[in-house]
């Protein structure tokens, strides 16, 4: 297949400093070094008029071929009055942020005005969209840049959903509630975030979709820190109200007067506020590039005041330099940045500002080690290394879905609005699918509120904080099984290995559901008899008291103690791996409790996840070590998704949807590992979608299948008897 | 090189005829042809019309060309058919049948019964027959043309301009108010099926949305003022004065507005030569719901929903169902723009047009 990969932007020139343009430039660079690389764009500079300026046709610059086409429709008064007509609208019915309600509101504008709105906006090419008609096939992947301009939402639809990729930019903005961008947005193969805050506000106007955060490349070389008499806090960026910097002052002169020290505040950047007149606070004028980074680096601390960043670069750049950071709690994508990083603090208030600094000032080492962190996060996820690792993976993951479709009729679109549930997912004729859903979260939830939930899970005997640890580790698999759950009726659910509860938490609070719980703490073989336990959960965010009454009994040898025909979902995760001897006895037990049509919903790790398979390549062992539990405690056989699909259909359960995804950022493998294992994997077979941590799979059950005899493959039994173990245990945690 | 002349009746600006002809004239030209356009009156001068009657000095060789533009009775243009002493074709649109008109204008009665001489026409023997779609198509061949000179040319319309003016937002700031719109176009005729669209509407507006309207967009001619009466009558008796629109002729301009405010595109004729609002609504991706009957169901395919029946309460339900449904809506446009995209932008016109010609040796 061809090795050409277009980029197509509204405009293209050195002098324009737009953002969504830089980005675009900037995965030119990446991708020049593996691919022949264009830019499509137009004769514009200027974008209030996208008047032809530029000479037509190709010109080559550092590297990549750019083309230039005729802008056909510029942008008229009329587009302005149009313009004005949607404002009219969107406040008529109440503004923005509907998404965030898990049903966006869209403008009530029929297809045709909506589409007369982004031709008239410009720039609209003709002859691009007829060079993106007639040319598709000699790309390998066509990638489109932001969502509001023509040039990507005409041009997505001239374009073969298996050639398209799209970047869309997107801002919670008046335009972004148009419906024709949702279905525009449904026409690329897969879409490219910028972050994850941003993928959720796309999933929340555009419902799920395929797609991976890609980001965009920080300059992340660590350079010598200026030396400076006295420690300083930095800010960088323009010095204005909207980025929160008359707050940041109030703050810091506040904390200096009641906390006195030798701390400074020192800023760089254009100043359109007056900076206070204080020795403590130093205001350096512009900077060159060198010396903001020298000023990162020996800067003690880092502060974002802004509540408005949509990616904030200098933030991720003074990560990079080791830096800690201080960020505003107003911006989603600076929480998700500090939380996911250990980089440094978020701050609400002044309280929480002031105690981030006294923290700081006694305990310098301990924010030290938080700087290395944000090094460690910003060089794994923003260097240009990996970010072109990403867009590359995403090149060829639409070349290989092309090629895999060339034979295929058409692609079809799906037209789902279904956010009601967390992830609806189409059934297909594959239960396979190549990708994991991207996660929908609750209705008036946000993930770190949720992860909030869960984090403040206490459970009685249990220790406070192992829970905490695993809630923040595992929070991100608790929520794909959640959207494995069906939410429209009302099931009985059982749920095995209920212990310590997380699950059970989310259950309770998001589905209308009759819960039965087990669990296994070892103890006596073969009880056989119903044992039943109680345990107290108390969740410390809502002051809430759950009592848990649970079965005893061990899911491998004994009967369940349920009734044929009892349940329509049974939960079976993270315990299959754990079982010694007979996995098969679990699965047939399972299948005669549940009803026909009922759900097996499974879950486990992946044996042949991207970090085994890393490992295993350098020679390392994948294998779980001994637990102080006993046999139960370890992890005794895991599966691929392979085996899984195997097992359960020689079992007659029909398989739904069986994916892989990864929940969190904890390998044992080094990123640059990872990345280099992954692209050894794509040169040796083309399905790079089993390599995630967990396996998530749901199974039917229906008349037929429920009949079906227990299979004990002889893959996964060395003889066909049941064996029975005989061992003692001492009660395992459920981790 | 042969030279081809493009004779028809009345050519006024704007109107579906002359769209066609000097689209076809425009194709031409294009191709380098010697072509001009022939008739008896006409109310534009870009491109040059000339007086029918100089139409037999430019057709001087066996080798030239007529295109007679054929939409009404007319004996001089038939004569010219018989007479002229070079190869000669017709573009068939329709007639509409004269039952139509009973009871409301002699006038079209006599001159839509004078239209229908299909006979006559295949009698002339002329060396291509074109006709609008494969409804017409299939008249022809009944009053007796030869399949292997009869052709589907879809007519030339005026969507690529459509596109491009702006709207007239007086339209757009009376109608864009967040009430569902319901649009027809197509001229206040007796073949239109009015009457059937309010007594749908009358359920729909009743039943389902009270916050609608239908807009009805097209020319009312005096000589039908009957007609136009009991349409009012009938809006009135159905309690619907606040919701129903007769906008008369309008600009292209406010044409274009009453596409982009319009919701679904309602239509319930009884006779359609071919139909062009249907390709309009199609390139607006305007969802289309209509009753089937004579060349609706081949311009719009599978493109929107075509009932068969003609059932007052199945219409309203359709445009319940798609003004719930965003999704269903949005593919039907979509397949509307695919389908216009197609088959029926002017360049593909034009292709079936000059293949056309070619099979008859041009």
């Amino acid at each position: 297949m061809t090795r050409r990969v277009a980029i197509v932007v509204q405009r293209c020139h050195p002098h324009i400093v737009g953002g969504s343009e830089a980005l675009a430039w900037q995965w030119a660079t990446l991708l020049r070094e593996t691919y022949e690389t264009e830019v499509l764009t137009t004769r514009a500079l200027d974008y209030s008029t996208w008047a032809n300026v530029l000479p037509a046709g190709v010109e080559e610059r550092e590297g990549v071929r750019v083309r230039r086409f005729d802008v056909t429709t510029g942008r008229s008064h009329y587009w302005g009055r149009l313009y004005a007509r949607l404002l009219k609208d969107f406040q008529a019915q109440g503004g923005g942020g509907a998404h965030k309600l898990g049903r966006p509101r869209f403008l009530p504008w029929s297809a045709a005005l909506q589409e007369e709105f982004i031709r008239q906006q410009g720039p609209y090419s003709a002859p691009m969209l007829d060079y993106l008609r007639t040319h598709q096939d000699e790309y390998r992947a066509i990638i489109f840049v932001t969502y509001l301009y023509p040039t990507a939402y005409f041009g997505l639809r001239e374009t073969h959903a298996h050639t398209a990729l799209f970047a869309p930019t997107l801002h919670d903005e008046p335009p972004a509630y148009l419906a024709a961008y949702r279905h525009a947005a449904r026409r690329a193969s897969e879409l490219l975030w910028l972050t994850d805050a941003e993928r959720r506000l796309g999933e929340g106007l555009w419902g799920e979709l395929p797609g991976r955060v890609v980001s965009m490349a920080v300059e992340t070389r660590p350079r010598v820190p200026v030396e400076e008499a006295a420690p300083y806090v930095l800010y960088c960026g323009r010095i204005d109200p909207n980025k929160g910097c008359a707050r940041l002052f109030e703050h810091f002169a506040r904390f200096k007067d009641e906390h006195p020290s030798d701390l400074r505040l020192v800023l760089i950047g254009e100043q359109s506020l007056p900076i206070p007149a204080r020795p403590d606070v130093e205001y350096r004028g512009f900077a060159t590039h060198e010396e903001k980074f020298a000023l990162m680096a020996g800067a003690l601390l880092f502060v974002m005041p802004s509540d408005n960043e949509s990616f904030s670069i200098v933030t991720m750049e003074a990560m990079a330099q080791s830096t800690p950071v201080l960020s505003s709690g107003g911006s989603e994508v600076l929480v998700d940045h500090v939380l996911h990083s250990g980089a440094g603090r978020v701050y609400r208030d002044y309280e929480t500002f002031a105690a981030s600094l006294t923290e700081l000032l006694a305990d310098r080492d301990a924010w030290r080690e938080r700087g290395a962190r944000g090094r460690v996060y910003t060089v794994a996820r923003y260097s240009a290394e990996h970010v072109r690792a990403r867009l590359v993976a995403a090149v060829e993951a639409t070349a290989e879905r092309r090629a895999a479709t060339t034979t295929e009729t058409s692609t079809t679109h799906t037209n789902m609005t279904g956010t009601s549930a967390l992830i609806s997912k189409t059934q297909t004729t594959t239960a396979r699918e190549a990708t994991p859903p991207t996660l929908v979260l609750p209705a008036g939830w946000s993930e770190n509120s949720l992860r909030e939930l869960l984090m403040s899970v206490q459970v009685e005997g249990g220790r406070a904080d192992e829970l905490r640890n695993y809630a923040a580790s595992d929070f991100r698999r608790f929520l794909y099984t959640l959207a494995l759950v069906p939410a429209e009726t009302h099931p009985d659910i059982l749920e095995l290995g209920a212990n310590p509860y997380f699950f059970t938490v989310l259950l309770r609070k998001f589905r209308d559901a009759r819960l039965e719980l087990a669990n296994f703490f070892g103890g006596d073989e073969a009880k056989g008899d119903e044992q039943r336990g109680s345990q107290d959960v108390f969740l410390h965010l809502t002051g809430e008291t759950l009592t848990c009454v649970y079965q005893h009994f061990n899911m491998e040898q004994d009967a369940f103690p349920y009734a044929d025909d009892s349940f329509d979902v049974v939960l079976f995760c993270e315990i299959i791996e754990h079982l010694l001897a007979d996995p098969v006895h679990a699965l047939s037990e399972i299948k005669r409790v549940l009803r026909p049509s009922g759900h097996l919903i499974l879950t486990t790790p992946n044996a042949a996840r991207l970090d085994n398979v890393a490992r295993l390549l350098a020679g390392e062992n994948i294998y779980d070590p001994y637990s102080g539990f006993g046999p139960y405690g370890r992890h005794n056989r895991e599966y691929t998704t392979r085996d899984l699909q195997r097992l359960l259909e020689a079992n007659g359960l029909r398989i739904e949807t069986l994916y892989t995804a990864d929940v969190n950022d904890t390998h044992a493998s080094t990123p640059e590992a990872l990345d280099a294992t992954r692209r050894l994997v794509a040169k040796t077979r083309t399905d790079l979608a089993d390599l995630g941590q967990y396996i998530f799979c749901r199974a039917l059950v229906d008349e037929q299948t429920k009949l079906a005899p227990p299979v004990r493959p002889a893959w996964l039994y060395h003889t066909s008897h049941k064996p029975r173990p005989h061992i003692t245990l001492t009660p395992p945690p459920k981790r | 090189m042969p030279r081809i002349a493009l004779l028809t009746t009345n050519i006024t600006t704007g109107d579906a005829v002359s769209n066609d002809v000097v689209g076809m004239y425009r194709a031409l030209e294009r191709r380098g042809a010697t072509a001009r356009i022939f008739a008896s009156n006409w109310s534009f001068e870009d491109p040059q019309v000339w007086p029918a009657v100089e139409i037999a000095d430019f057709l001087r060789s066996p080798e030239d060309l007529l295109v007679y533009h054929y939409s009404m009775g007319w004996e001089y243009g038939l004569e010219l058919l018989r007479e002229l002493p070079c190869r000669t074709s017709v573009k068939y649109h329709n007639v509409t049948p004269p039952e139509f008109f009973i009871g409301y204008s002699e006038a079209h009665e006599k001159s839509c019964r004078e239209g229908r001489r299909l006979e006559e026409l295949a009698r002339a023997d002329c060396d291509l027959y074109m006709s609008a779609s494969e409804y017409s198509s299939w008249e022809l061949l009944l009053a007796g043309t030869e399949r292997e000179r009869t052709f589907v040319v879809p007519p030339f319309h005026h969507i690529d301009r459509l596109n491009s003016i702006e709207p007239d937002e007086t339209v757009l700031d009376a109608f864009q108010d967040g009430r569902t719109n319901l649009l027809m176009v197509g001229r206040v005729f007796p073949n239109k099926g009015h009457a059937a669209l309010i007594e749908a509407f009358a359920i729909y507006h009743h039943h389902y949305n009270s916050e609608s309207r239908l807009l009805l967009v097209g020319k009312e001619e005096d000589s039908l003022a009957g007609y136009s009466k009991e349409l009012r009558e009938l809006v009135a008796a159905r309690g619907l004065q606040k919701a129903v629109v007769f906008t008369g002729g309008v600009s292209d301009e406010a044409l274009k507005a009453y596409y982009l405010v319009a919701n679904v595109f309602v239509f319930a004729s009884e006779h359609e030569g071919f139909c062009v609002p249907l390709v309009e609504a199609m390139a607006m991706k305007l969802p289309i719901v209509t009753y089937s009957s004579t060349a609706i169901p081949g311009t719009v395919g599978k493109a929107g929903l075509v009932w068969k029946e003609r059932d007052p309460v199945l219409l309203a339900e359709s445009v319940e169902r798609l003004t719930k449904d965003a999704a269903l809506a949005e593919a039907l446009g979509r397949a509307g723009w695919q389908r216009y995209t197609e088959h029926f932008t002017n360049e593909r016109i034009e292709e079936r047009f000059l293949a056309a010609l070619a099979a008859c040796g041009l």
